[in-house]
């Protein structure tokens, strides 16, 4: 290809990207837009500005409420699936034994199962077996922790995997219990993965909507399921405040575990690797510069 | 300490369905440098393993200074190990790689530090203390390995191929590191490798290992005059070995390959005759077994590498002064061995089970 | 050590294993046990319900097939079933058409910056809330929105659906293609260029060939998560677009649990199936390109 032609083709490359990221970032940007605007029908360009929905939104009590309850939901949830999927990740990684290659896939399942019949397996089982999980923080968690679970057993075991098993016989040799040696030599050297899982795996919790609708009565509800129920019925510049406030969460926290993706050499891979388990393996960074 | 500084008796492993360690007897005595050789997958590794505790036997004990150790877990074991690549502590510093061992016992705060700059002054790094692993080089990494291993003061240092991923000109010099580390601190050392010059050189004596079978022990000389079987003859050295059959004309020797060697008892044994006690003579000489051609000859300073070519097409090597020698290729030649340095390979060499047999 | 099993013959033999094995065991134990827990609940609890009419909590009743009669033959339950598989497809196929290009000029950046923040851009998403994103649809497509006046009609109807499940789905839909995109051997482009072939054919017969498993998996993944999306197209169907994930909810609401359970198995179903359909079809796409993995390299 000639110089030019070449310098064409990239510049139609940059042009086609760009085009993506308009499209990608669209949805959000309208939303941000919106919750400062005066309309009280948003999506168009605002004919002023108010930071007005904010104050309502945060006085709403569903949604202040809600909040807390997501919260809630999401650090028990992420607390719960790092330290059994960690536990699970390690086991499968570093010792043999029979029906490893089976649990190893029974940990990344749920990856093949619907949201929604998670969400109602669970709602049956609790309303036939334990009434009281329905609508508590504790049974709402435990059910997240099946979508969590995959991810962190996935992530973490992904750090293990490319950690020399030497390392911690090294420290047993030196006098360590196994447990010390998990403690001062493989933690310090997984922990972004750790890291990265815990945030990718709070917000996931955080934003869960599928599953937890089922588990919850329509007054007293997780954030996300908030605003779902509330948009269902009419559009609201409060949501749009809301989602607003939850959007700039979610990129803050994003930041940060693409930074702790890039320690780990890809924990962003690490979402695709999950997401795409039962399929590609955790190839490469999602995070890393381009090959040439 | 008793005079035996490990004993390991009947010891066997399998992962699945491979014997990885078959029946192995070794007894290591205190003070001495002990190395494990053979080609890879031996189960050199797995024994050393077993001996550090890492790896559990199927069958058979361990015992250190006399003491049963079989079931004890790695870090309430006399022992430390030097890892293949270091397995340094990336996360850590020079210091505080080399302390680990102290601050897991509980050592106390100044005499760690004593006793981690005695260590780093033994082997020569004490400027690196508070560098990083990664900032050193691949023998620097091996260094503070030994460091972290014997600043504990062990009852015995295990080395699992401590020089193998160093370059060669590195690896020379390190065996005289190693030798005059174990010299100076007294320690046992049990070394496994799969370098016979790296085996012979520092060893007090060697355990040749094949197929998860101890083959010989002895001394590097031992091993080289004496070996007990055909793979332990073929593995130290270079040898011409020699499947014979009795000779129907002469009893008291036994033929191979167009070459009759006088055998002391006659039968089929198996011969072998290292290649510098091959003599390259006329054809009509009275001394020659048998007649070849040469095929090369090769200039390796201080020796002339002689291939020859027996009437049944079998390669023959023989080694000669290169300052007396005047073959040329293609020339027939009688081949000459003096009867003295001819070794009859026992034909069940396996059988070694016994410590005084070769050590 | 610990507790000694009984294993008279052979004192030592395997101990060492077993005790390996029962940390391993009581490592994954609780995990492991959560999980068959909940795969039992579906089998046990969904299968039960669905082969029941009345509504009732309990968890024996009557055998009866009336309910899966009616989840494969009323006409409103399989236009569902239709719809499911027909948003499915259509999303499916844009999704991957447009992740492709997408990751074929990602892997071309030259700045490292710019392809990092073009990384982040298009990753991030993941992140942000299905109903933020579903949303931001709804006000664009929304009377007054920015795109309302082009795409008019397209909200509450199949297409804003379509529209909105794209933009949820690509970020799925790029990863597996950069993953198999960057495993292409070097030079095998220049190769074929270098023996004459034109850009249109070396896509055909070098580029696509050589990175199919990349694409079903990416087809795989997207169809899984698009037919039991419930969100996206519950806000941008606007009641009007039905899926399966919808009707079971909107069951459940009125209290027609054996039917919620039917279409849940329903929805499992085709889940499974599509996963081994793909599995089999990647199979075929690693027959023409065995990706060179290295395994466990210890």
């Amino acid at each position: 290809m000639t110089p030019a032609g070449r310098r064409a083709a990239a510049a139609l490359r940059v042009l086609f990207l760009a085009l993506v990221a308009v499209f990608v970032l669209l949805p959000l940007a309208v939303v941000v837009v919106s919750s400062f605007s005066v309309d009280e029908t948003g999506g168009g360009w605002p004919s002023g500005f108010t930071l007005r929905w904010f104050q309502r939104a945060l006085d709403h009590e569903p949604f202040r409420v809600g909040l807390l309850y997501s919260l809630e939901v999401a650090g028990v949830a992420t607390v719960i699936s790092l330290v059994f999927g960690t536990m699970a990740a390690y086991a499968i990684a570093r010792h043999r034994f029979p029906g490893r290659e089976l649990l190893r896939s029974v940990f990344v399942m749920p990856l093949s199962l619907p949201r929604v019949v998670a969400g109602f397996c669970l709602f049956v089982l609790y309303a036939s077996l334990f009434p009281a999980a329905y609508g508590t923080v504790g049974g709402i968690a435990f059910a997240h922790c099946l979508l969590l679970m995959p991810f962190v057993v996935a992530v973490v075991g992904a750090a293990l995997a490319g950690l020399d098993p030497a390392l911690e016989e090294a420290a047993r040799d030196l006098g360590s219990s196994a447990g010390r040696a998990f403690w001062h030599v493989t933690l310090p050297q997984i922990r972004w993965a750790l890291l990265a899982a815990g945030i990718f795996a709070f917000i996931t919790s955080f934003d869960e909507v599928d599953t937890s609708v089922f588990l919850m009565p329509a007054d007293t509800t997780t954030l996300p399921v908030a605003m779902f129920l509330r948009l269902e019925q009419q559009q609201d510049p409060t949501v749009t405040a809301m989602s607003s406030i939850l959007i700039a969460g979610s990129l803050l926290l994003a930041a940060a575990a693409a930074v702790a993706a890039r320690r780990t050499g890809g924990a962003l891979g690490g979402v695709g690797a999950t997401a795409g388990a039962r399929t590609t393996g955790p190839e490469g960074s999602a995070e890393g510069e381009p090959t040439p | 300490m008793s005079d035996r500084a490990i004993a390991v008796r009947s010891l066997s492993k399998s992962f699945g369905r491979k014997d990885v360690l078959n029946d192995i007897e070794l007894t290591v005595r205190a003070g001495e440098f002990f190395s494990l050789l053979g080609p890879s997958g031996c189960g050199k590794s797995t024994a050393l393993r077993i001996i550090a505790g890492l790896e559990r036997p199927d069958r058979g004990r361990v015992l250190l200074g006399g003491a049963d150790v079989t079931g004890t877990p790695p870090h309430r074991r006399p022992t430390n190990l030097v890892f293949q690549q270091g397995a340094l502590f990336p996360h850590m510093t020079v210091f505080d790689n080399v302390a680990y061992g102290l601050r897991a016992r509980r050592t106390g705060r100044a005499e760690i530090t004593r006793r981690v700059a005695e260590i780093l002054d033994v082997v020569g790094m004490s400027e690196f203390a508070g560098r990083a692993p990664s900032t050193l080089s691949g023998g620097q990494r091996q260094r503070i390995a030994i460091a972290r291993a014997l600043v504990g003061r062990p009852d015995v240092l295990l080395l699992d191929e401590p020089l193998s991923a160093l370059d060669l000109g590195l690896q020379l010099r390190m065996r005289r590191e190693l030798r005059r580390l174990q010299r100076q601190t007294g320690t046992t050392f049990v070394c496994v490798t799969h370098n016979q010059s790296e085996a012979m050189e520092v060893s007090d004596r060697i355990a040749v290992m094949n197929d998860g079978r101890v083959e010989q022990i002895g001394t590097a000389e031992e091993l080289y005059r004496a070996p007990v079987s055909r793979f332990v003859a073929g593995f130290i050295g270079e040898n011409n070995l020699f499947d014979t059959a009795p000779d129907p004309g002469s009893p008291g020797r036994s033929r191979a390959d167009g070459l009759t060697f006088p055998v002391p008892g006659g039968g089929s044994p198996l011969v072998a005759v290292r290649p510098e006690f091959i003599r390259v003579v006329e054809p009509s000489d009275e001394g020659a077994i048998g007649g070849a051609v040469v095929r090369s000859v090769g200039f390796l300073g201080a020796r002339i590498r002689i291939v020859l070519e027996t009437s049944t097409g079998r390669e023959v090597l023989a080694d000669t002064d290169a300052h007396s020698s005047t073959v040329t290729v293609g020339a027939a030649v009688g081949v000459a061995v003096d009867p003295a340095h001819l070794t009859v390979v026992p034909a069940d060499g396996r059988a070694v089970r016994s410590e005084g047999a070769a050590g | 050590m610990t507790r000694e099993t009984p294993a008279p013959a052979l004192t030592k033999e395997g101990r060492g294993r077993t005790r390996e094995r029962r940390v391993a065991y009581a490592l994954v134990a609780p995990g492991a046990a959560y999980l068959v827990l909940i795969f039992l609940s579906i089998v046990l609890l969904l299968v039960s319900y669905s082969f029941r009419t009345e509504q009732t909590s309990r968890l024996i009743a009557p055998f009866d097939t009336g309910t899966w009669a009616e989840a494969l033959s009323n006409p409103y339950n399989l236009a569902v079933l239709w719809t499911t598989l027909r948003v499915g497809a259509l999303v499916t196929l844009l999704t991957v058409v447009l992740a492709y290009p997408i990751a074929w000029c990602l892997l071309r950046v030259r700045r490292w910056w710019v392809a990092g923040l073009l990384m982040f851009v298009i990753f991030s998403p993941i992140l942000v809330s299905v109903v933020v994103r579903s949303y931001g649809w709804m006000l664009l497509l929304g009377h007054g929105g920015l795109l309302g006046g082009v795409l008019r009609g397209w909200l509450y109807h199949e297409p804003g659906v379509i529209l909105a499940l794209v933009h949820v789905e690509l970020p799925f839909a790029v990863f597996p293609l950069l993953a198999s995109l960057r495993n292409l051997p070097p030079g095998v482009l220049e190769a074929a260029a270098d023996l004459g072939a034109p850009p249109l054919r070396r896509l055909r017969t070098v580029l696509l060939p050589l990175t199919a498993s990349g694409i079903v998996a990416s087809a795989q993944l997207v169809f899984a998560l698009t037919v039991s999306a419930f969100a996206t197209p519950s806000l941008l169907g606007g009641g009007r677009v039905t899926v399966l994930a919808q009707s079971v909810y909107q069951n459940i609401q009125q209290l027609r649990w054996p039917l919620a359970a039917a279409q849940a198995l329903l929805l499992l179903a085709i889940a499974l199936a599509v996963l081994a359909l793909f599995n089999r079809l990647s199979r075929y796409a690693d027959v023409r390109h065995r990706s060179p993995e290295g395994g466990d390299s210890r």
